[in-house]
C-alpha cells in the first residue's frame, strides 16, 4: 500500500464545484473520486487505501451531517472535511463534535483545503497503521493456548513466576516454559513490550 | 159596430125616456126587461146568467165565441170547470162572499180554458140578484175577452221595459265614458307630472345628455351638457355635432360611433376630451338608438365624466403596485439564505478553479490544457452567478404592471429556479405537472410569479415545520375551461388551521414568526386584479392546496 493509492472523495451536488475541487486536488497530484450525493457515495465501491471525504453540508436527500452519522453507524471511519455554502455555526459545531477534521466555508482558500486534506490523509494513514498493528497483535494473541493467555494476563499484571505458579497451582518451571512460548508467539522482545501489547489489546477490546 | 149606429140608438133611447110616463110602472118594467134582453142579445159583451151552484143558466152568443163551447154544452157545465185552476180560488172566494151576503158582486180578471184548450184572459163583472129572503136567486155575469188587451199590454210593458233597459244601458255607457274620460284626464295629468319629474331629473343629472338626429343636429340637451360646454340652450339649438366638437374628434371618433348607433346598436366607449374651459376630462360615452316611425332616427347620448374615477383607479393601481413591490422585496428577503447560497456556489467554484489554474500553471511543466479548462469553468460560473442576480433584479424591478401575454408554465419554471436551493435547504422535493399547450394569460409576469413564489415559499415553510420525512411541493397547471386556466400549489405540510379560514387572506394576518402577513393578501389582490380567484383548501391526507384561476386567451 503506497501513498499513490490514497484517494480523496468529493461529495457535492453542485457539478461545477465538484469539478473545481477535483481539478484543484488533482493539481497537487492526489487521486480524486467525485459523487453528487451521499447515496451515490454509499453505493460506490470504496478502494482499500488511506482516504478522506470532502463533504458538502447541504445536499439534497441525505444531508452531509446525515451521511456523517450513517458512515459512523457503518463503522466507516474516513476523516471528513466539511465544506458549506455559508457559515453555519451550529452546524459546524455539530459536525466537529461528530469528528469532522475541518469545516470550511465556500469560497475557501485552496491552501486551507489542501492542508486539511493532507492532515486528514495523514490521520487516516496513521489510523490504518494502528488498525493493522492491532489486527496483527490480535492474531498473535489468538495463537496462544488458553493456559498461555492466563499466564500472560498474570505476568503483565506484574506477578513474578513464583506468584503465577502459586496462583495457577502449577510449578514455577512450567510457568517459565509458558512464558517463553508467550514471548515468542507474541513476538515480544521484552516484558515491557509485552505489557504495552496487552494494553493495546485491552484498550481495543474495551472500545469494541 | 158603427159609431153612427151607436149614436142613433142613444138618441132613440132618450126619446123613449122622454115619452115614458112615471105612472105606468108595468110598462116601465116590461121596457126594462126588454132592454136587458136586447143588451143580452146584442153581443156587445159576453153575458151569462149563472146559478148559486155555479151552473150556467143562460148565455148569450158572445160567450160561445169567447169560450168556444156550444150553448147546449155550456148549459151542462159550471163556470168553475172552465176556469184556469190557478185563478179558481180567487173567483170562488169572491163568489162565496156574495153567497154569504157580504157583497153584492165583484169584478176580477181571470183566465178561462176554451174548449180548444187555448187560454184566454177575461174580465168578469158579477152581480147577484137576490130573492126577498136575501138568498141569491141568480147571478148576472158580464165577461169580456181581454186576451188581446192583455197581450197588447204585455207587449207594451215589454216595450216599456226594453226602453227602460235601453235607457239604463245608455246611462251606464255614458257613465263609463265619463269615468274613462276622467281617468284619461287624470292619467294625462299624471303623465305630465311624470314628464316634469323626468325633465327635472334629467336636468339635475351630472351626466351630460343630448339627443341628436340623423343629421347630427342637436334636438335636446340637459343642463349638464350646456354647462360643460359653457353654452346657453338657444345657442346650441340648430347646431350640429361637428360644429361643437374639437377638430378631428368628430371625423375620427364620434361620427363612426354615431353611425353605428343609428344602425340600431348601443355603443359605448371611453374618450379623453379637451374642453375649452374645463380642460381634459375622461368621458365614458354611451349612445342609445331611439326608434322613430321609420326606424332609428335619433340617438340619445349620455356622457359620464369619469376623470376622478380614473384618477382614483390609477392611484389605487400605483398603490397596489407599490405594495406588491414591497411584499416582493419581503418575499425575496425570506429567500436571502438561498440566494446567497446560489451566488456563493459559483463564486466558490470560481475561486477554487482559479487556485487550481494557478497551481497548474506554476508546475515545472505548466498544464496549459488543464488551466484552460479551469478558466472556461470560471467563465461559466461567473455567468451563472450573474444570472442569479439578473433574475432577482427582474423580480424586484419596480415598474407599472404590464398587460402582456404570459406563458404560465414558463413563469412557473422561473419560480421553480428561484426556490430550487430553498427546496434543497428545507429537504423538500419538487414535482411539476405543467399542461402542455396551455393558453396564455394576459397580465404582469412578475406579479404572477410573485404570487406563485409566495405560495411556494409558504408551502415550503409549512413543510419544514411539519412532521414527516419526505415532503413534496407540487406545482401544476391546467386548462380549466376554454378561457380559464388553473394553477395549483400543493404541499404536504402542517395544513390549514380551520379556525383561520379565510382570515389567512387578510392583510397583516400571519402564522409565521416574523411574517409580514401581506403575502397572501397581496397575492389575492394580484390575482383578482387579473380577473381570477385565489383560494385554499385543506388536503384530505396532509397539507394544504392553494389554487388560483386566471382568465386565458381562448386558443382558436
Amino acid at each position: 500500500m503506497t501513498e499513490a493509492d490514497e484517494v480523496v472523495f468529493v461529495i457535492d451536488d453542485d457539478a461545477s464545484m465538484r469539478a473545481a475541487i477535483k481539478r484543484l486536488v488533482g493539481a497537487v497530484g492526489l487521486k480524486v473520486l467525485t459523487f453528487a450525493s451521499g447515496q451515490e457515495f454509499l453505493a460506490g465501491h470504496l478502494p482499500d487505501a488511506a482516504s478522506c471525504v470532502v463533504l458538502d453540508v447541504r445536499l439534497p436527500g441525505l444531508s452531509g451531517l446525515d451521511l456523517q452519522r450513517e458512515l459512523a453507524a457503518r463503522a466507516i471511519s474516513f476523516p471528513i472535511i466539511f465544506i458549506t455554502g455559508h457559515g453555519d455555526i451550529p452546524m459546524s459545531v455539530q459536525a466537529m463534535k461528530a469528528g469532522a477534521v475541518e469545516f470550511l466555508t465556500k469560497p475557501f482558500r485552496d491552501q486551507d483545503l489542501l492542508d486539511a486534506i493532507t492532515q486528514a490523509l495523514a490521520h487516516d494513514r496513521a489510523a490504518r497503521a494502528t488498525r493493522a498493528e492491532l489486527a496483527e497483535l490480535r492474531g498473535h494473541h489468538a495463537s496462544l493456548t488458553p493456559r498461555e493467555r492466563e499466564v500472560m494476563t498474570l505476568v503483565v499484571a506484574g506477578l513474578l513466576n513464583k506468584q503465577v505458579a502459586l496462583e495457577l497451582g502449577a510449578s514455577e518451571k512450567t510457568v517459565k516454559v509458558h512464558r517463553g512460548h508467550i514471548m515468542r508467539k507474541m513476538r515480544a522482545e521484552s516484558l515491557a513490550e509485552l505489557v504495552r501489547m496487552a494494553e493495546k489489546l485491552s484498550r481495543s477490546s474495551l472500545k469494541s | 159596430m158603427s159609431k153612427d149606429g151607436d149614436e142613433a140608438k142613444k138618441r132613440a133611447a132618450k126619446k123613449r125616456r122622454e115619452k115614458r110616463s112615471p105612472t105606468d110602472a108595468e110598462e116601465a118594467l116590461r121596457e126594462s126587461e126588454g132592454r136587458f134582453r136586447r143588451y143580452f142579445e146584442l153581443g156587445l159583451i159576453g153575458m151569462a146568467i149563472t146559478s148559486p151552484t155555479k151552473g150556467i143558466i143562460e148565455v148569450n152568443d158572445e160567450i160561445y165565441k169567447i169560450l168556444g163551447y156550444e150553448r147546449a154544452e155550456l148549459l151542462r157545465m159550471t163556470w168553475a170547470e172552465m176556469t184556469h185552476p190557478d185563478d179558481l180560488a180567487a173567483d170562488v172566494a169572491e163568489f162565496n162572499r156574495v153567497i154569504a151576503g157580504e157583497s153584492e158582486g165583484y169584478v176580477l180578471d181571470k183566465r178561462f180554458i176554451r174548449k180548444d184548450g187555448r187560454i184566454i184572459y177575461a174580465n168578469i163583472s158579477v152581480k147577484a140578484l137576490r130573492r126577498a129572503d136575501g138568498s141569491v136567486a141568480y147571478f148576472v155575469a158580464l165577461l169580456q175577452d181581454i186576451t188581446e188587451r192583455k197581450a197588447a199590454s204585455a207587449r207594451l210593458r215589454r216595450a216599456h221595459e226594453e226602453l227602460e233597459q235601453r235607457v239604463i244601458d245608455r246611462t251606464s255607457q255614458l257613465a263609463a265614458t265619463i269615468e274613462e274620460l276622467s281617468k284619461e284626464v287624470a292619467e294625462r295629468k299624471q303623465a305630465e307630472e311624470r314628464l316634469q319629474e323626468y325633465e327635472k331629473c334629467v336636468e339635475g343629472l351630472e351626466e351630460q345628455i343630448v339627443v341628436v338626429d340623423r343629421d347630427y343636429r342637436y334636438l335636446l340637451a340637459n343642463r349638464a351638457f350646456l354647462n360643460y360646454r359653457g353654452l346657453k340652450r338657444e345657442q346650441l339649438m340648430g347646431q350640429q355635432v361637428p360644429d361643437l366638437l374639437n377638430p378631428g374628434v368628430f371625423e375620427q371618433v364620434a361620427k363612426k360611433k354615431l353611425d353605428e348607433c343609428l344602425q340600431g346598436k348601443v355603443v359605448r366607449y371611453e374618450l379623453r376630451y379637451d374642453y375649452p374651459h374645463l380642460g381634459a376630462r375622461d368621458l365614458f360615452i354611451s349612445y342609445f338608438p331611439i326608434e322613430g316611425p321609420s326606424g332609428v332616427d335619433r340617438v340619445a347620448c349620455v356622457l359620464q365624466d369619469i376623470t376622478e374615477r380614473k384618477r382614483a383607479e390609477a392611484e389605487l393601481q400605483t398603490a397596489q403596485a407599490e405594495l406588491a413591490h414591497v411584499t416582493r422585496v419581503a418575499t425575496l428577503g425570506e429567500l436571502t439564505a438561498s440566494i446567497a447560497h446560489e451566488v456563493n456556489q459559483p463564486l466558490g467554484a470560481i475561486v477554487t478553479n482559479g487556485n487550481a489554474c494557478q497551481r497548474l500553471l506554476a508546475r515545472a511543466t505548466p498544464d496549459l490544457e488543464g488551466a484552460l479548462e479551469a478558466v472556461d469553468a470560471m467563465v461559466t460560473d461567473a455567468l451563472r452567478a450573474g444570472e442569479v442576480i439578473k433574475r432577482m433584479r427582474a423580480f424586484l424591478r419596480k415598474t407599472v404592471p404590464e398587460k402582456v401575454p404570459v406563458n404560465i408554465n414558463e413563469a412557473i419554471r422561473g419560480v421553480a429556479s428561484l426556490v430550487a436551493s430553498e427546496l434543497v435547504r428545507q429537504q423538500v422535493s419538487l414535482r411539476t405537472k405543467l399542461e402542455e399547450d396551455i393558453s396564455p394569460v394576459i397580465g404582469d409576469r412578475v406579479q404572477l410569479q410573485q404570487v406563485m413564489l409566495n405560495l411556494s415559499l409558504n408551502a415550503i415553510e409549512a413543510m419544514s415545520s411539519a412532521a414527516g420525512q419526505s415532503h413534496e411541493l407540487l406545482l401544476s397547471t391546467g386548462q380549466s375551461g376554454a378561457d380559464e386556466i388553473t394553477v395549483t400549489v400543493r404541499d404536504t405540510g402542517r395544513g390549514l388551521d380551520p379556525q383561520d379560514g379565510e382570515r389567512i387572506f387578510d392583510a397583516f394576518f400571519t402564522t409565521k414568526e416574523g411574517g409580514l402577513g401581506l403575502g397572501l393578501s397581496i397575492s389575492r389582490t394580484i390575482i383578482e386584479a387579473h380577473g381570477g380567484r385565489l383560494w385554499a383548501t385543506a388536503n384530505e391526507d396532509q397539507g394544504a392546496t392553494f389554487q388560483f384561476t386566471l382568465p386565458a386567451q381562448a386558443t382558436g
